[in-house]
């Protein structure tokens, strides 16, 4: 059975609706005005005033000069290295951790829960920290950005959390089967479990995609920078200096900085709506508790 | 949560005794040996990477000398605690540290639970899934682009001050007047996260059951109505628990945002706790005394999640462990 | 910040690195070194026409590093010759820190790949590993590489004077070693150069007569580069205007390039004043103090609290309100700078000569009504006509120090030493005869490859590639690089011409004092703060944000940061300087 709307509610999805495309305007404007921005030519676009809505004038120079750069992609390699090799370790090491801790009847299960939750609090500081990669070996080398942060205690949480919620009858009549932990692991709950897996992907993925920081303590060698340290030298620290090495490249310093964006982002938002399905079920799973 | 201690009494007679307490364990430790080598790695990682560096947070009551080293360096109490209360920075950074958050509790935390209600309410589906994708694409943003993005928007020529002409607004620097910073850093906030932070009471209200919603169309109760009395009550459990997360690090907001935005000039609202130690310790190397307002940190962060963590449980019955 | 080539830097770093000149010593300085530039301007016009400068004056040949190739090659000595090639019989390495120049980082990621120290690894047998730290992050980096010990051979480092503890504390903390010895014995050709005169002697030691680090010498023109006022001398001439002499002429010449629309657009979009919040600061000197601690009548006074300042402040903010100063000075960056400078915006910036004139004039080539030049430093508003100008310093307080984890100390300081020989000297500034450079009549003249370099890199970039010549290190600068590296652009030249006009004086400039472990860390707690405050209220005094009758509470505030101890602190090790 239909219920009319009122005249109220009509408006009321009127305005709604105009509030959301004011909202998606307010979402995407500021990346159309880079792309555009980036094409623009130069000169004209340091002069333009007001909102820009169409590429002042065209020119690719911005991107030629950035295609020279070579670090940028030496970055952007070493970032999906980063991304793929992190994510996949992170994922194997919160797995095992969250289906350890997941267990009932292991003994030693709440004490240490609790060393895990502890470091949540307290950690110690940076100079321990930058002392303790240094005498592992690893100062200057990929792994320090990968190993120091192989478990997020939060995500630990999350995935534990969801492993908790699969029935335990399942897991029973797998060791009636004589099945053992890893292959219930595996078998059983892995795939009850894959929207709290892709949502760990997304999570740790963005993440590594993120990070800066640690390359900045960490890393000496240039070539083994991460793409966001580059992009902040370009766009935060503002050295353009280091792509505009002929003379006539001073005045594109400004679309240089328009162009970086559009190379370090386009690709990333390429990808995403094809995973959008797995986030309303992935999030869900893993913010409440079973 | 049971102890180990109650464990152990509920499957053996209180008689046992030390024995009885190895005997289970090794039991256990056989019964579970492959979830225990599961364990192995994940403890290592914890003792290694986390527990190993927690001894160097002594510095904070030492006066490190780089060629002692932290354990050779001498102790000299609460120094660098009483120097950091004594300053004028301790006033400036802890109040900026709690502004900021409560303005993003204030702001920032409804902001996705609006989206998300507002999205409930459009029937067509086109419409909706674009508005979704739309607006999680900022998520995917790095942080580092988004700052770029932002410096080069209030600069004096930028975006946001072009908008300000169109209504006859003279323009604004932006990001060197401190009253500006914290609608920025909020806004920004707002901006990258709302989508991505409404999939999940986006989600809740799915599961919200549907036969209410027509019991009260019935019942002729109006859209506002059916909001307060069934969508609201819903997905309050997952609002509350969200509360409660984003409550536990409020202390420990990240340096990097602030970092990559904030100049001297505007230190009077930008400075937070952690850009502090991140300034004392690697620009000025004052490490002790970094170390100290890090670990003052810390603690306000440890007693702020365990009282969140308790309430929670009495109220709602739900808890971070 | 590093300084990658831009020397104002230097000129708010805190004090400790400035000299004191007397004027009549300075006059001498400046009018030989005018004498070069002339020959300078010469060598431009006439390129390969070069035996002026060799016989142009008698303090260029002191200024080269004299030749010790001759003694060094005697053997007499009873011990082997410590710098006879190569040092070493069997490849050995040693670990260098050392911060990469923007010039090198644009296009290599190490000095592995600069033709000076490739050659230097064939000729000494010693290899290098070179450590860099990232571009931006050299302070972190060298604070994190001390507290955690895991010390280089060697360090090369801008801020020696103001590292945490000071240097007596990196020394007594055994973080670097004390050289006298080391040097007396493995390094006569880096003696030989800073024995050269009482300053450079010592400016190059601890208060105490310690040798802690290989320093970077600058040669004459390069100590006079180090920065000054630059405006569009196309606009003064448009408007007909005249050089402005002091800081109301100066004044009037701002207000005539916002109101008289110098640029032809029709608007008043002028910015008569650009650049950083550092630059804008540099004009206190008009008013007889410095932006930090300050010299005057032989006491220390910290220079943003006294009277003088308050003129200053007074000046500035009516210039903000007049919208003189461009209203984005607070966040204006070198970039920034660039774009409005080039963009016909900005009409008068404080500048160096390569970095903002000549990059500029390069930039805008193709603009000939575009042109950029210097004034003579404005007379001091002090009444007594002099016109403060801070020279660099012979030793700036960059050099290399060899740390107590060096494994082969002795063969350190002979390897440091090299770069101090007649041989190393010209390999190190020059580069690699026949590729950067040719001897012509006895002058190294730049090649073509360097002078107009057919991928179009400006001279400092080109020579990036063979030579440290434009670039920071353990070496000492060379005035017959400098006259070339400045005459691309005929401008740099009368610029700094202009910049030795009148009665330039140094008096009100601490020179490079050096503060004991006790002193350096009692300065750094205080003016830590000092300073943050300071910074904060100079812009909101400017900006009108804070009334500057409340400038009395601001001087007490000061007072209670504990500023008193912090000037008793440089006091003392002033006047050790003055007494040394």
């Amino acid at each position: 059975m239909k219920i009319k709307k009122t005249a109220a509610e009509k408006a009321f999805d009127i305005a709604n609706a105009l509030f959301m495309t004011l909202l998606m305007i307010i979402m995407l404007y500021p990346l159309w005005f880079v792309a555009v921005a980036s094409v623009s030519n130069p000169n004209q676009f340091i002069q333009h005033k007001g909102i820009l809505l169409l590429p002042t004038g065209l020119s690719g120079a911005a991107y030629k000069a950035i295609l020279d750069y070579k670090m940028l992609f030496i970055s952007y390699g070493n970032t999906i290295g980063y991304v793929l090799i992190g994510t996949t370790l992170n994922l194997f090491m919160t797995m095992l951790g969250a289906y350890g801790l997941s267990r009932r009847n292991v003994l030693l299960r709440d004490p240490i829960m609790m060393l895990v939750t502890f470091t949540m609090f307290f950690n110690g500081g940076l100079i321990p920290n930058y002392l303790l990669v240094k005498s592992l070996g690893i100062y200057n080398t990929r792994a320090a950005l990968i190993l120091p942060g192989a478990i997020s205690v939060m995500n630990l949480i999350i995935m534990r959390s969801s492993f908790q919620a699969v029935p335990e009858t399942l897991e029973e009549s797998a060791r009636i089967d004589g099945a053992n932990d890893f292959t219930i692991l595996w078998k059983v709950i892995l795939p009850l479990c894959k929207p709290v897996m892709a949502v760990m992907v997304l999570y740790y993925g963005v993440s590594h995609w993120n990070a800066w920081f640690n390359a900045m303590i960490y890393l000496r060698n240039r070539e083994l920078y991460p793409l966001q340290l580059i992009l902040r030298e370009i766009l935060i620290s503002n050295s353009t200096e280091s792509l505009a090495l002929g003379n006539d490249s001073e005045q594109i310093a400004e679309t240089i900085k328009y162009a970086t964006i559009m190379v370090a982002t386009v690709p990333i938002l390429c990808v995403y709506p094809f995973l959008q399905k797995y986030f309303v079920k992935g999030v869900m799973v893993g913010a409440i508790k079973g | 949560m049971q102890s180990v201690q109650d464990r152990l009494v509920n499957k053996r007679p209180p008689a046992a005794g030390k024995k009885g307490w190895r005997q289970t364990l090794a039991k256990d430790f056989h019964r579970n040996k492959y979830i225990y080598l599961m364990l192995l790695p994940v403890v290592a990682y914890f003792l290694i990477f986390h527990y190993q560096p927690m001894y160097g947070a002594t510095i904070a009551f030492k006066d490190f000398l780089p060629n002692k080293g932290i354990m050779g360096s001498p102790w000299v109490g609460l120094k660098h605690f009483k120097s950091f209360f004594l300053s004028p920075s301790a006033f400036q950074v802890i109040r900026n540290t709690i502004v900021i958050n409560l303005f993003d509790l204030l702001f920032g935390f409804p902001a996705p639970i609006l989206l998300a209600l507002l999205l409930n309410e459009i029937n067509a589906s086109w419409f909706k899934r674009s508005v979704q994708t739309v607006t999680y694409m900022p998520h995917f943003i790095s942080l580092v682009v988004i700052c770029g993005i932002l410096r080069d928007f209030t600069s004096m020529n930028g975006l946001f001050n072009s908008l300000r002409g169109l209504f006859g607004l003279d323009p604004v620097l932006f990001l060197s007047e401190s009253s500006w910073f914290r609608p920025l850093y909020i806004g920004s906030d707002i901006w990258q996260g709302v989508g991505w932070g409404s999939i999940i009471y986006i989600a809740a209200l799915a599961g919200v059951d549907q036969e209410l919603y027509e019991a009260a169309k019935i019942d002729g109760a109006g859209r506002w109505r059916r909001m307060v009395s069934i969508t609201l009550p819903g997905i309050a459990p997952t609002i509350i628990l969200m509360l409660i997360m984003r409550v536990g690090r409020m202390m420990s907001l990240g340096s990097e945002k602030v970092l990559l935005l904030y100049s001297p000039v505007i230190y009077e609202t930008a400075d937070v706790i952690s850009t502090f130690t991140y300034r004392k310790g690697l620009l000025e190397s004052n490490y002790s005394y970094s170390a100290a307002v890090g670990l003052f940190n810390s603690l306000i962060n440890f007693i702020l999640l365990l009282t969140v963590n308790k309430i929670s449980k009495k109220v709602s019955e739900t808890s971070l462990w | 910040m590093i300084p990658t080539g831009k020397f104002q830097h230097c000129f708010h770093h805190k004090p400790g690195q400035e000299r004191m000149v007397d004027s009549e010593m300075l006059k001498k300085r400046l009018f030989s070194l005018f004498s070069l530039l002339l020959c300078a301007s010469l060598t431009a016009g006439l390129a390969g026409c070069a035996s002026g400068p060799a016989a142009s004056s008698s303090e260029e040949s002191a200024a080269t590093p004299a030749s010790s190739a001759a003694s060094s090659a005697a053997p007499s000595q009873q011990e082997a010759d410590p710098s006879a090639l190569p040092l070493v019989t069997e490849p050995t390495t040693l670990t260098y820190f050392h911060y990469l120049d923007g010039k090198v980082s644009a296009s290599m990621s190490s000095h592995d790949e600069i033709g000076c120290y490739q050659e230097m690894e064939k000729r000494t047998g010693v290899h290098i590993e070179w450590l860099h730290p990232p571009v931006g992050q050299e302070t972190e980096q060298f604070n994190l590489m001390i507290a955690s010990q895991d010390l280089p051979d060697m360090i090369f480092w801008n801020k020696w004077k103001n590292v945490a503890g000071g240097v007596y504390g990196m020394i007594e903390n055994e973080i670097i070693l004390p050289l006298n010895e080391l040097a007396e014995k493995n390094a006569p050709d880096y003696l030989e150069v800073i024995g050269r005169n009482d300053t450079i002697s010592r400016q190059a030691r601890l208060d105490d007569g310690t040798i802690f680090c290989f320093m970077q010498i600058d040669s004459e023109g390069h100590r006079a580069n180090a920065g000054g006022i630059q405006l569009r001398e196309d606009w003064l001439e448009k408007l007909n205007l005249s050089i402005p002499n002091n800081i109301d002429e100066f004044e009037q010449v701002l207000t005539a390039f916002k109101t008289q629309d110098p640029n032809g657009n029709g608007q008043a979009d002028e910015l008569p004043w650009a650049g950083t919040i550092a630059e804008l600061r540099n004009l206190t000197s008009v008013y007889g103090v410095y932006y930090g601690m300050t010299v005057q009548d032989g006491k220390v006074v910290y220079g943003p609290a006294t009277p003088a300042y308050k003129d200053y402040l007074a000046r500035m903010s009516s210039w903000y309100a007049q919208g003189l100063i461009d209203p984005e000075y607070v966040v204006t960056d070198d970039t920034s700078k660039k774009a409005k400078v080039t963009g016909d915006l900005a009409g008068a910036y404080w500048g160096i000569l390569s970095a903002d004139l000549g990059t500029y004039m390069q930039a805008k080539a193709d603009d000939p009504s575009f042109k950029l030049n210097g004034i003579p430093y404005l007379e001091s508003a002090d009444g007594s006509g002099k016109r403060y100008v801070k020279l660099r310093d012979y030793c700036g307080g960059s050099g290399t120090a060899v740390t107590t984890a060096c494994k082969d100390p002795e063969l350190a300081t002979r390897w440091l030493n090299y770069a101090y020989s007649e041989e190393g000297h010209m390999l190190m500034v020059f580069g690699i005869e026949g590729e950067s450079y040719e001897m012509v009549n006895d002058f190294p003249t730049m090649t073509e490859t360097i002078m107009h370099n057919p991928d179009g890199l400006a001279f400092a970039q080109a020579l990036a590639r063979y030579a440290c010549g434009s670039m920071s290190g353990a070496f000492e600068k060379d005035q017959r690089h400098f006259e070339q590296a400045i005459s691309a652009v005929p401008e740099q030249i009368e610029c700094l011409h202009r910049w030795q006009e009148g009665n330039v004086s140094t008096d009100i400039f601490l020179p490079p004092i050096t503060m004991t472990a006790d002193e350096s860390s009692t300065y750094a707690s205080i003016m830590t703060e000092v300073t943050a405050y300071a910074d904060e209220m100079h812009d909101k005094f400017i900006m009108g944000k804070e009334p500057l009758d409340n400038f009395d509470s601001y001087v007490e505030a000061i007072g209670r940061l504990g500023i008193d101890q912090a000037i008793a602190a440089q006091q003392a090790a002033y006047d050790r300087y003055m007494q040394a």
